[in-house]
């Protein structure tokens, strides 16, 4: 029976973060799937504290990642009141369309 | 005291330009003019109370401040009063104060007239600097002020089409009057090393000086040269033959310009530049032959010239070319003290001309052509006593000061011994009865004959404000007795005054001319008046028959001989031509590859880089990633890299 080292969790993190990452560049739909997709990023990265806190007995990893937490909901907060705005601004949240940075 | 008299008589113009430009517009109407005439009023006071404290013959040196000094070259700011110098302040702030007061009346209804009389001032102020100097760069600062102020007030009425042209006209025209001073500048620093008047001065009687020569087109002798280009800066101020055709353009001016600054003062700072190196003309015997030959054609030109003009101040302008060509023949027999006198005597009845003809342009409503004017001694009858006065003295009447310093002119001719001396004797004398002609004949056209204007303008004829009739008065008392004080004085060295070591002075001996000679020019001047009598008063078919017979002569005469359009040929033209062309080159070649080119070539890389910029978050994302990998791979490659780049931590 083979256990669980370190790297199996990095490659893990690897795979999530990657997802997360594809999610953002590749989705052109829905600004939600945007944000849901950086949450993910977000969740990855944490488990990427998570565990070099847990194989190198250092605990202060895992209080960073609950603090980034709570201010990561806050974040998501703010992002989703940016979509509900943008909605009643453009009546869309579709990607594509938020062209006004064009040069 | 003495100090503190000429600073203040110098410096108390500036004062008046100064505090009258600091004015904001709209109370610089109301106020500046009062303030500069008042201020240069007070100058000529103090000016008066020097001449009276001061022992004419003296030299008085005041020294004010260094300007700078390279190795041993030492140039300062100050004023240097002899008799020369002190003559021609007094006479610049006298009439400078009087046409100042002309102007009140004169330029009453000129938006600008704040303006205009700081710009009097400033004139006044160059003037003066010129006059004072003591060394030759502070002249040279004088000289090219009075240009500057000359150009500034020709060109006064700017939104008028002529006067802006006349400007430049003027400037160019002087610009080349200039390189002969400047050139005459560094001659005489090369042979003397030194521009104070003072050393250069003592210096030119010793011999060793004397004999130097410059190789400049084979050897001359460095007196001859530099008096030649000293020659060359006088005849562009002093409008002789050749460089005379800004003075009669620059009559676009305002009138009691014309009278301060292109009769009065301006022009005659080229007899003055003369008579300060006097005693280096008198070893410059070439210099001195060119200079009679240019005085005789100059007078002879000129005088032929005004017979036929029609403009009221163009032929006063030409009269004034005329008699500036009389100084310098003067100055050319060496009679440096007759020039000065006739530069004092023309100065007065000059003014009073150019202010009495600004008088009748005033009452006529701005009409300058003599053949719209006519009878008009009736309704503005002291101006007419005024233009009297004035073409009586230029005319050389007895008891009228045009009389004496016009003798004194032909006089020294007769006695002079230099070549050619009987040809420029003979034209003098043609010269005064063109003189009496042209002369007479404005006095006549304007104020004899029938009046030939409009029933607008007639309705409107009015005499002058009182503003404009005291300053008359006044240089018209000049006009008459300045003649009779100035024999005593300059001529006899009477009444206290004493030219000293000034100018080369030699007392004239009228022993040795015949009674004939010297009644000669009297005669010939009432004959020329009589002709004129006779051509614009009684007889005037005859002038009409003349003029048809003669046509090929007065066309020559009414049109200038030409010059201006010889010059336009041979001098505009291809400058403008080849100026043309170069900006041809300038467009097609270096703006097209230069400035121009890099611009439109900065749009072209810009577009490029703008359709990256595609607003789309998604590829904004990437950018970012695609950047961070690179970055991240360079901090991999680092320690295989040939060359440390040192920005990421190292």
């Amino acid at each position: 029976m083979e256990t669980i080292t370190l790297n199996h969790c990095l490659v893990l993190n690897g795979i999530l973060f990657t997802l997360g990452l594809l999610g953002v560049l590749l989705n052109r739909r829905h600004l939600l799937m945007v944000l849901i997709a950086v949450e993910v990023m977000l969740l990855s990265v944490n488990l990427n504290l998570v565990s070099f806190s847990y194989f190198l007995k250092d605990y202060a990893g895992q209080v960073f990642t609950v603090f980034i937490l709570t201010v990561a909901a806050a974040e998501a907060a703010i992002g989703l009141a940016i979509l509900t705005l943008y909605y009643k601004n453009h009546g869309t949240i579709n990607v594509s369309s938020a062209t006004t940075l064009k040069g | 005291m003495f100090d503190l008299l000429i600073s203040l008589a110098v410096f108390l113009p500036l004062a008046g330009f100064i505090v009258g430009s600091l004015f904001p517009e709209r109370y610089k109407n109301n106020h500046a003019p009062l303030i500069c005439t008042a201020f240069l009023g007070v100058s000529f006071v103090s000016t008066f109370l020097l001449a009276i404290n001061l022992k004419f013959g003296q030299v008085h040196y005041t020294q004010l401040w260094t300007w700078f000094k390279i190795k041993n070259l030492r140039v300062d700011w100050g004023m240097l009063i002899d008799s020369l110098s002190l003559t021609m302040v007094l006479l610049i702030t006298f009439i400078s104060t009087l046409v100042h007061i002309y102007s009140l009346g004169y330029m009453h209804n000129d938006h600008h007239k704040g303006k205009f009389f700081t710009l009097l001032s400033l004139f006044t102020f160059a003037m003066l600097l010129l006059v004072t100097a003591p060394n030759l760069l502070q002249l040279f600062v004088g000289w090219e002020g009075v240009g500057l102020a000359s150009y500034l007030l020709i060109g006064f009425w700017y939104k008028k089409e002529n006067p802006p042209t006349a400007a430049m006209k003027a400037f160019i025209v002087n610009r080349v009057g200039d390189v002969g001073l400047v050139a005459a500048i560094g001659f005489i620093f090369y042979i003397f090393s030194t521009v104070e008047f003072m050393p250069i001065f003592t210096k030119i009687a010793v011999s060793s000086y004397s004999k130097q020569t410059l190789h400049l087109f084979g050897n001359m002798p460095a007196f001859d040269l530099i008096g030649l280009c000293l020659l060359l800066a006088a005849m562009g101020k002093s409008a002789q033959f050749g460089l005379h055709t800004w003075l009669p353009d620059a009559m676009e001016g305002p009138t009691p310009v014309s009278a301060l600054i292109h009769a009065a003062t301006m022009v005659t700072a080229g007899i003055f530049l003369i008579c300060r190196f006097s005693n280096l003309f008198e070893l410059a015997p070439i210099a001195q032959i060119v200079m009679l030959i240019v005085g005789s054609v100059t007078a002879l030109f000129a005088g032929y010239t005004a017979l036929t003009q029609n403009d009221i101040k163009k032929v006063i302008a030409y009269s004034t070319c005329s008699q500036l060509g009389y100084m310098v023949i003067a100055c050319a027999v060496s009679a440096y003290s007759v020039a000065i006198f006739h530069l004092v005597t023309h100065a007065f009845f000059k003014a009073l001309l150019f202010l009495g003809a600004g008088s009748v342009i005033h009452a006529m409503s701005g009409e300058q052509d003599i053949r719209r004017m006519g009878g008009l001694h009736k309704s503005i009858p002291f101006t007419y006593i005024m233009m009297l006065i004035g073409s009586l003295a230029i005319t050389g009447i007895p008891i009228f000061s045009g009389f004496f310093s016009k003798d004194a002119i032909i006089e020294s001719l007769y006695n002079s011994h230099m070549p050619f001396s009987n040809a420029a004797f003979a034209i003098a004398i043609i010269v005064v009865i063109m003189t009496a002609i042209y002369s007479w004949r404005l006095i006549f056209i304007i104020f004899h004959q029938e009046p030939h204007c409009d029933e607008q303008v007639s309705a409107h004829i009015h005499e002058s404000p009182a503003s404009m009739k005291i300053p008359l008065f006044i240089l018209s008392i000049g006009a008459i007795f300045s003649g009779y004080i100035g024999k005593k004085c300059y001529l006899n060295e009477g009444l206290g005054f004493k030219w000293g070591n000034a100018l080369m002075h030699t007392h004239l001996d009228h022993h040795n001319v015949p009674l004939f000679i010297k009644y000669l020019p009297l005669l010939i001047s009432i004959l020329g008046i009589m002709i004129a009598y006779v051509l614009y008063v009684t007889h005037r078919n005859i002038a009409d028959y003349v003029m048809q017979k003669c046509s090929f002569l007065y066309k020559l005469s009414h049109n200038k001989f030409y010059i201006d359009e010889l010059y336009d040929l041979v001098f505009v033209k291809p400058v403008i031509f080849f100026g043309l062309l170069l900006s041809k080159g300038d467009i097609n070649i270096i703006d097209k590859f230069g400035p121009d080119g890099l611009a439109s070539g900065i749009f072209k890389v810009s577009d490029c880089v703008k359709k990256t910029a595609t607003g789309q978050v998604n590829h904004m994302i990437l950018a970012f990633i695609f950047v961070l990998f690179l970055m991240f791979a360079y901090i991999q490659c680092v320690p295989y890299l040939p060359i440390h780049l040192n920005f990421i931590g190292g």
